[in-house]
């Protein structure tokens, strides 16, 4: 057993626990953080995808020693960012989640994609998700939200400014667009 | 007991009184860990993704250099990078995004698994590897570091520092082609990697390497010089004859195993079949 501080969601938190245990296992069961989901255990499924230092990285295969000097951010800390909460109405929107259990994997990973849009063309955020399965979808309601959100970001830089004539008309995007526009978080609900 | 050094020194004084476990990304050494744990116990650990030395990538006049620490992720967002496309595209196929932001091209060489996508595109470019330890250090052929499957050269005390690849092998013609069921986060089934040094309309050199045909990364020089003098823009059928000639070598040498993936025959079939593709895709399709 060896005492570690993390930091998590911004804040500092301090476990007592074998160095070699899963960051997934510590962040559910050490931190009750339940949101992260545990598939495979192979660093297949990416459902316990979590961010590092803003990167997404699979906690399942993260020894927690490995992280001690890492920002980690898990899916309760996105809550708030609007690229997430736009990614969340159109999940919502589009019926984008199921039985819901992969959910928190893909949108760690898609509100990672779309903060770094010059690694991702408009078109091929969903290459994102090749290290996330879900198994009820199809992933067709997945990619439909995808794309609510990018057409929200494209139009939004095309009217940039107050005088924005928005042609988005999705949630996803409208939540994106005041979010952007007013520096603060609008969620529709 | 977990060492996370912070330079190359503290992590060689690791190495030599601890024998640690080294972990760079952990994303192999940490599949299904419960199941795992029992077979390491009393280990000592060596995380070395933070030491410094090892997360360079340098051009040099003699050609590449890049840190072992390096992930998939870095070498394909790498621009300097774009003069060696096949090990930017191995690293770009392997796993997904999560993987590639941990998986470090010295732990792909360490693990010497033969289906390591990254090892099969440094054997063609003919990479070297730089290994240290605090008796010294020394360079290897990586197709002579790695002696078989989970087997190399390494000596408990040693550690890959840093992977050379030539100046020849830059700015050629390269292309890695990988065979798998689901796109890439499964284990390559063969992967195939082809580089060419085209001018005047004629190949002056060629390098192939073919991985996961046998228990280490296949290289026939001999049926790769069958390549050089080949003139583009010449008979379609001459290209296509030396491009069947040589994949057929290629699948002749290869030693596949079968398992739950693919059987060997079929494996022996497509390391033929991804040879001559990646050929013929340097030679016909090109778009430098």
């Amino acid at each position: 057993m060896n005492n570690l501080s993390l930091s998590i969601n911004g804040q500092l938190q301090r476990v007592a626990c074998d160095p070699l245990t899963p960051l997934a296992d510590v962040l559910r069961d050490g931190l009750r953080l339940t949101g992260t989901k545990i598939g495979c255990r192979t660093g297949e499924c990416g459902a316990c995808t979590v961010l590092l230092d803003g990167e997404p990285v699979l906690s399942c295969l993260l020894p927690v020693a490995a992280v001690q000097d890492a920002k980690i951010q898990t899916v309760e800390g996105l809550a708030g960012d609007p690229r997430f909460e736009a990614l969340a109405s159109a999940m919502d929107a589009c019926g984008g989640a199921q039985c819901g259990y992969c959910t928190p994997g893909i949108m760690v990973t898609l509100t990672a994609a779309l903060r770094q849009p010059d690694r991702f063309a408009p078109g091929e955020y969903e290459a994102a998700l090749k290290n996330n399965l879900c198994r009820c979808t199809g992933y067709r309601a997945i990619r439909e939200a995808i794309a609510q959100v990018t057409a929200g970001l494209q139009s939004q830089e095309m009217t940039a400014g107050p005088a924005r004539n928005s042609t988005a008309t999705s949630e996803g995007a409208e939540a994106l667009g005041q979010a952007d526009a007013l520096g603060k978080v609008a969620i529709p609900r | 007991m977990w060492y996370s050094a912070k330079d190359l020194a503290e992590a060689l004084e690791v190495l030599s009184s601890e024998r640690p476990v080294v972990v760079g990304g952990g994303t192999d050494l940490f599949v299904h860990w419960p199941r795992r744990k029992p077979a390491f116990d009393g280990r000592h650990w060596l995380d070395v993704h933070r030491v410094s030395e090892l997360r360079l990538v340098n051009m040099t006049a003699e050609g590449i250099v890049i840190g072992a620490a390096v992930t998939a992720a870095q070498l394909w967002q790498d621009a300097r990078l774009n003069a060696v496309p096949a090990l930017q595209q191995a690293a770009r196929v392997v796993g997904g995004w999560q993987i590639q932001n941990r998986a470090t091209l010295g732990g792909n060489i360490a693990n010497a698994s033969p289906a390591a996508d990254m090892v099969a595109a440094l054997a063609a470019l003919d990479a070297r590897v730089e290994v240290a330890s605090q008796r010294g250090t020394r360079m290897e052929r990586l197709t002579e570091l790695i002696t078989g499957p989970k087997r190399t050269t390494l000596e408990p005390d040693e550690l890959i520092t840093r992977i050379h690849l030539p100046s020849w092998a830059v700015g050629m013609r390269q292309v890695f082609l990988r065979l798998d069921q689901r796109g890439g986060t499964d284990i390559s089934l063969v992967s195939a990697a082809v580089a060419l040094r085209v001018e005047d309309d004629r190949v002056r050199q060629a390098s192939i390497a073919v991985g996961a045909a046998g228990p280490v990364p296949l290289r026939l020089p001999e049926a790769d010089a069958h390549l050089v003098g080949v003139r583009l823009g010449g008979p379609a059928e001459d290209v296509e004859g030396v491009a069947d000639r040589i994949a057929r070598a290629y699948a002749e040498a290869a030693r596949p195993i079968t398992d739950v993936r693919a059987s060997a025959d079929y494996r022996r079939a497509m390391v033929e079949v991804l040879v001559r593709r990646g050929i013929r895709r340097l030679l016909e399709e090109w778009k430098g």
